[in-house]
Order: structure tokens, then sequence, then C-alpha cells
């Protein structure tokens, strides 16, 4: 019986016990957080044109090609859309948002909105606005997280998203169709505009890793040191994968 | 202190997963892991692995490829769409084995060493530590199969739109067919559902299942959401009747 304790303590060690659960959960403070971290987010050379997708499947109401999202680069200042930027490290911090919903939308064979982070505990709710079968297919890590299908003129999906991480979207049906959910166990998130530009606010004092994520660029950490009060600008520079 | 509650925790858990087993006698998790773990070596590993990540010596040559216990993703469940399947989904497939693949049936296993299996599977992957144990959907009793149910079947088939994958006749070649990958890439096709035995098994109950959770690690999509049970039982029933009338050619 020993033995068989130790076992499983044993496995319970090595298997058992993801790594987010050693961390500390977040706290809540109103009064915590003064500072702000705000930026751009920018492509290093070059801004590559905007490609189109040709679609294989249902073309006569998708259309014949529908212009990629794969990466979204403002021509003058080459700042990058649909970044997710987030501060890790703050254990005790502002208020969650009151954002607790995402709607996840079918239309004109392209999933809307692309990209979007919200905090864990909110809840999903997809639709289909298209008159053709979609099915919204999401994988976490290696793992499906879940696969519906959206039969045209179908109810609304409600799931929610409970844990933190990076959900991946697909339809199979239409295989250009792709968007990312990044659920968060924090309030300290932003997603970047058309030009870049992320705002962080109600940040409190101290040294944390600035997480950077594109869906073609990949994933990038800086360390960002906050004062109590005032704004920290950080600005970075990615570069186009070879 | 820390290491003490972790103990206590995890003896805890023991007591609540060790199967009972076939002459009454209780066995700890690690009995059952280490028997399990004998069972899959003879039985399992050639095809699946002996580490479980479907990458044993005969996988090359298999079509479908065996299953990656790894990633605990399992396509045969009563429980939702990327939920985990719970010890009888996993016991059942064992048991019947997956027509129409490489996936034998092990009824004659003793069922002592099937469920020490299903033991030893779970412990292969993280995911059964980490994530709650899935509670299986509803089961309504089914209709009964007659000629109406199959026919309101058939426009459940058409509404849910079931022919962009398994094609107007269900014969697994809709205009998507061609189209499909795997989780792992790989390309897969819809299944021919006029075949004498489907993948889940024949049972109605098993179809059923199928349609209503969807078949995790492919495209096939869960539709419990979009279908009422007596819908998702008429379609089910349809899917048997084609097979039905096939064997009668």
């Amino acid at each position: 019986m020993r033995h068989g304790l130790g076992l499983g303590v044993t496995l319970a060690l090595i298997v058992g016990i993801a790594p987010e659960a050693l961390l500390r959960a977040y706290e809540a403070d109103p009064s915590a957080g003064k500072a702000t971290v705000r930026g751009q987010i920018t492509l290093r050379g070059q801004a590559t044109p905007g490609e189109r997708v040709t679609v294989l499947r249902d073309s006569a109401f998708c259309g014949e090609t529908v212009p990629s999202e794969s990466l979204l680069v403002d021509r003058p200042s080459r700042g990058i859309a649909a970044v997710v930027v987030s501060l890790e490290g703050v254990t005790v911090g502002k208020p969650f948002s009151e954002e607790r919903r995402l709607a996840l939308e079918n239309r004109a064979c392209r999933f809307s909105p692309h990209v979007k982070a919200i905090q864990a505990g909110s809840q999903l709710e997809i639709s289909n606005a298209d008159p053709v079968l979609h099915n919204t297919h999401i994988r976490k890590s290696d793992a499906t997280f879940l696969n519906v299908a959206l039969p045209p003129g179908g109810k609304t999906i409600r799931k929610p998203l409970a844990d933190p991480g990076r959900l991946d979207v697909r339809c199979d049906a239409h295989r250009f169709m792709q968007a990312t959910i990044y659920v968060f166990a924090h309030p300290y998130f932003s997603v970047t505009d058309s030009a870049g530009k992320f705002e962080l606010t109600q940040v409190p004092s101290g040294t944390y890793q600035l997480r950077v994520w594109h869906e073609t660029l990949g994933m990038r950490e800086k360390t960002v040191t906050v004062p109590a009060q005032g704004q920290t600008i950080v600005n970075l520079e990615l570069d186009v994968p070879n | 202190m820390r290491v003490g509650g972790l103990s206590m925790a995890v003896g805890v858990a023991i007591a609540l997963v060790a199967p009972t087993v076939a002459d009454g006698t209780e066995e700890s998790l690690a009995e059952a892991v280490a028997r399990g773990r004998t069972v899959y070596m003879e039985q399992c590993a050639s095809c699946h692995g002996v580490r479980g990540d479907g990458r044993g010596e005969a996988a090359a040559y298999l079509n479908p490829p065996p299953r990656n216990f790894t990633t605990g993703v399992y396509k045969f469940r009563s429980t939702m769409s990327g939920q985990l399947p719970t010890d009888d989904d996993l016991l059942r497939t064992i048991t019947i084995g997956i027509a129409g693949t490489s996936m034998d049936r092990y009824a004659e296993l003793p069922e002592r060493d099937r469920r020490a299996l299903v033991v030893y599977l779970k412990s292969l992957s993280p995911r059964f530590d980490r994530e709650q144990a899935s509670t299986p959907i509803p089961l309504p009793p089914p209709r009964p199969l007659t000629t109406e149910s199959a026919v309101r079947g058939r426009e459940v088939y058409e509404r849910m739109q079931c022919a962009a994958c398994h094609g107007d006749g269900a014969r697994g070649d809709g205009p998507l067919a061609d189209d499909l990958s795997d989780a792992g890439g790989l390309p897969i096709r819809p299944a021919d559902l006029t075949r004498p035995q489907l993948k889940g098994g024949k049972a109605p109950e098993s179809v059923y299942r199928s349609v209503m959770t969807g078949l995790d690690g492919t495209p096939m999509p869960s539709y419990g959401d979009s279908l009422m049970p007596e819908e998702a039982w008429d379609l089910a029933l349809y899917i048997l009747s084609l097979s039905l009338r096939e064997g009668t050619r």
C-alpha cells in the first residue's frame, strides 16, 4: 500500500500538475495599479501586400477568393494589427472588465472577430449567418476543445471559456477560415488596433514579461519594468519568418 | 506538511478511481496501472507504440493510423465534444473494436484485464489528471425503426447538410470528401454510412452518440447543440436503415 501510494504521488507530480496550477491565482484590488503601458508593434522591413486566398468550396456563396487576414500591416507606420499583447506576472491588480461574452460569428465565410482576447470564465457564443454549412472546430494545444456543426439557420451555440490558453479556431468545411481566441486568467491583455497600437492601463509597479503573440509571426517576450505612475512606452519590431 | 496534504489527496484519488474487479476484490490504482501496462505491452504496443504515442512497429502500414493515447483525444465517446471519454467508452472500444480498421475486438480478454487497460490508457495522457471527469450525454430511449422514422431521419440528414461530407447517397463521397484532414493533418475520408458496419459500432445508441458528440480529432462535428433527441434518433435510425437496405440487395 505504501509503495502504491508513493507511486501515485510520483505519477501525480510528473503528469498531474499543470504549470499554471502552481502559479498564484490573480487577485483583484481596485486601488492597485496607476501606471500605463502602451506602445506599437511593427513589422521590420517591407510590409508584404495583402494576399487573397482561393476558395475551393461553396465559392458560389463565399466568392472565388477571400482576403487573407494572416498578416495585416498598416502601410505608413508598418504597425501590425491583431497582435495579442499581455503583461505576465501581475498577481494583484485591477479588477476584471465587464466583458464576459464573446460572439464568434461565421459570416461571409469568415470568422468575426478574427483575433480576440478575453478573460477566463467568459462565454463563447458561436453563430452562423451564412446559408452554407460551417463547423467551428477549436483546438487547444493538440487536443480538441470543441467541434460543433453550424447548419444554416441553426441556433447560437454557447460554451464556457473556463481556462486560460490559446484556442485555434477552424472550419473543416472551409479550410481558409481561421480565427484565434486568447483566454487570460488576468485582465492585463490587449489586441493591437489597425495601426499596431496597444494600451494596458492600471498597471501596478513591478517587473513583468510583456508577451506578444501573432498568428504568423509567433511569440516574443520582453522584460518591462513599470514605475508606480506615468506611462511606459514599449515598442517592438517583429521579423517576417524565414 | 504540504507534501502530506498532497499524499492524502492522491490517496483519496486512488480510492475513487481504483476499479472494482470482477471477483469483488479492490485493486489499487498503482496495481491496475501496472497490470494494464503488462496487458498493453502484450496486446497493444505493436501498433500503438510502447509509449502510447501511436508509433508502434506496425503503425506505418495501418490506415487509419493507430490512436495516439498521449493526447487524450478519442473519437468514440458518450461525452460532449472536447471532453474526455468515460471509462465505459474506452472499455466499449476495446471490447468491440473498430469495424473496418485494424483495431480488433478484445472481448475475449478477461474484463479485469480490459478494465486495467482502461486505467493504463488514462495514465498515458495528463489530461485525465488535469481535467474534470466527464459525464455522458443523456440517452433517451430510441424511437422504433419504422419507415416514418427513417423518412423523418432523411429530412434531418438533408437539413443538417450531412451530405456536404457524406454525400447525397451517404456513401462518404460528398463535395467536401476529398478535402478533409484529421488532427494530425493527414487526409481523412467521411464514413460510407451504407456499409454494414460503422466504426463506432452497429448499436443504435452508438450512431446516436456519434451524431450528438462528434468524433474528436476528426472533422465530424457534434450536433448535440443543433438537434433535439428525437431528431437525432430519427437520423440514427435513417443511417442504420441504409446498411439494412444495402444488406438485402
